[in-house]
């Protein structure tokens, strides 16, 4: 009988949700500033949208708080970043439990080419479950959650990329949703795809407040409209983004303090 | 002006579909000539025709297969010198793949982009790649037979040949890996992957198809190889007893009866085709064995 780590530990519920705060964040990669000094918090049980012009430092910023930047060679970020009470900034911060605990959603589905059944199973097996038993349990809890359930469970075993659009990109929030994260970040997650899916995934974000903080960086106003508690936007001036203005989702589109913030809203610039 | 440009596509077309046929044709001639003339040696002779001769020249085969040489290899078979070849070979991909493997997970995954040690390594596999093997058999005397002490032997052979398939096994390892995109690192990357993980459940097994053809191409050059083995195998045709004896691979047999032995040219094909038919059957398992496991780990469709 092998000893064996249960599939969650995390009793997913807003109240257990981190705060994150990001205090005079900057970027950089090489000598060019991608963003400049942002302090900004994101609240448990909320969505906030990160708006703003291509190059103003959204996914920059989102991926700081992974430290997926780690990856890019050149790049140092600066200030700090708190998940919760942990500062994530620390070179001492364990970056595969930062990364169990803030999931990540990309612009275009980036499943593994292997079957359904493998995707979910090799981040589960990763962060050591081995009881099969829970991890199929687990595997069938996230893929109803998600609603793909019905439409894969007779097909488990072939290859995800078989997959539309949608259904991958829903597989790729399933995939991050075994591992029961904090934290939720998602860069664009719905540019590739089409209405319909964009619906779909719009409602499980919506729904998926109750259990982590969610951060969406995202070029369509409209969905930071229908989902969005809060929102920030960011704009440079070719020198790096800074923050511009931040705060509930309908004031800021019903009466943006901002020139630039009722400029880029209304549709006249970006 | 239309005329003359359907004139100029039609013998395009012609040429385009013309110029395979010599490569073609030099090969069927090859393998054809191979055949026939290699096959020489199984055929019953006359006065033995009264049986099954199916069976007689499958038996002919298997006696040839496994019988040592006899009169320096005119007559008898080739059984200890295919056991030699194996040997040499397992010695040698034994070593090389893992160096190899190592190394081109190193370069691919670990190393940055453009680091200098990454430049110095593959610019050295470059150089080492065009090296000629006699070049590497003097090597090999100097460093394994001699500085070693490994003497004339399968281990110092097989060695020797490791470090001249090296560079192939790593480049087409490297090409593999690097043709898996970063938007998987990524993926795994953002799921709490450890490095260690990310290469060797993620990276590795859709990179497994360059590593196959680097293997495939590492086998043919290894199989092929005489002048590097010479000076460090040897060419003694004895059943080899350990990996320190000396034994002579099949490309050092052919040789040596084609060029030295007269009289020794029928069995010299019959053991050119043996080894021609062993590539292609390494060829073939070394597919199948990668699209089972890929089947198992990778599914693209």
């Amino acid at each position: 009988m092998t000893s064996s780590k249960p599939v969650s530990v995390r009793d997913p519920s807003p109240q257990n949700s981190p705060r994150v705060t990001a205090t005079n964040l900057t970027i950089r990669y090489g000598d060019k500033v991608a963003l400049r000094d942002v302090s900004l918090t994101f609240e448990p049980g909320t969505i906030t949208a990160i708006l703003g012009p291509s190059g103003s430092g959204k996914t920059s910023l989102l991926t700081s708080l992974n430290r997926l930047t780690d990856l890019i060679p050149g790049c140092r970020v600066d200030g700090s970043l708190l998940l919760g009470e942990e500062e994530v900034l620390r070179q001492q911060t364990d970056v595969v439990s930062l990364r169990h605990r803030v999931g990540m959603i990309f612009q275009r589905p980036n499943l593994f080419p292997m079957s359904i059944r493998r995707n979910l199973e090799l981040p589960l097996r990763e962060h050591g479950s081995r009881n099969q038993n829970q991890i199929n349990e687990k595997i069938e809890r996230t893929l109803v959650e998600v609603g793909l359930w019905d439409e894969v469970k007779d097909r488990m075993e072939r290859s995800a990329l078989t997959l539309s659009g949608g259904q991958q990109q829903r597989l790729c929030l399933a995939r991050a949703l075994v591992l029961d994260p904090e934290v939720l970040l998602l860069d664009e997650p719905c540019s590739a795809l089409d209405p319909i899916s964009t619906g779909v995934v719009e409602t499980l974000l919506v729904n998926l407040r109750s259990r982590c903080t969610l951060i969406v960086v995202t070029h369509n106003l409209a969905q930071a409209r229908r989902i969005a508690d809060k929102s920030a936007l960011l704009w440079s001036e070719g020198d790096g983004g800074r923050l511009v203005e931040t705060g509930e989702t309908r004031t800021m589109f019903g009466s943006p303090r901002e020139s630039v913030t009722e400029a880029y809203l209304r549709g006249y610039v970006g | 002006m239309t005329r003359r440009k359907t004139w100029f596509q039609f013998l395009f077309d012609v040429s385009v579909w013309l110029s395979p046929l010599p490569i073609a044709g030099l090969f069927l001639w090859l393998i054809g000539d191979l055949i026939l003339r290699g096959s020489g040696a199984f055929w019953p002779d006359a006065a033995e025709v009264g049986g099954n001769s199916v069976v007689i020249v499958f038996e002919q085969i298997i006696q040839f297969l496994t019988a040592a040489p006899e009169r320096a290899g005119r007559g008898g078979g080739i059984g200890p010198i295919l056991i030699s070849t194996g040997l040499i070979l397992s010695v040698c991909m034994t070593v090389a793949l893992p160096i190899g493997l190592g190394t081109a997970i190193g370069l691919s995954e670990f190393l940055p982009v453009n680091s200098r040690f990454g430049r110095l390594v593959r610019r050295s596999l470059d150089v080492l790649s065009g090296v000629p093997s006699i070049v590497f058999g003097l090597f090999g005397n100097a460093f394994f037979c001699r500085f070693l002490g490994l003497k004339f032997s399968i281990a110092s052979g097989g060695l020797t040949l490791a470090c001249m398939v090296l560079p192939l096994l790593i480049r087409s390892a490297e090409e593999g890996f690097r043709a898996v995109p970063d938007s998987q690192r990524q993926a795994a990357a953002a799921l709490g992957f450890s490095r260690w993980s990310t290469v060797f459940r993620i990276i590795l097994p859709q990179a497994s198809l360059g590593i196959v053809v680097g293997l495939i191409l590492g086998t043919g050059r290894a199989l092929a190889e005489t002048a590097a083995l010479i000076f460090t195998s040897g060419y003694v045709d004895r059943m080899p007893r350990s990996l320190g004896d000396s034994g002579r691979s099949l490309s050092i047999h052919i040789y040596d009866l084609s060029m030295n032995v007269p009289g020794g040219n029928e069995n010299a094909y019959a053991s050119a085709l043996v080894l021609v038919a062993s590539l292609a059957v390494i060829n073939l398992g070394a597919h199948q064995l990668m699209t089972r496991l890929l089947k198992r780990e990778v599914a693209y469709a």
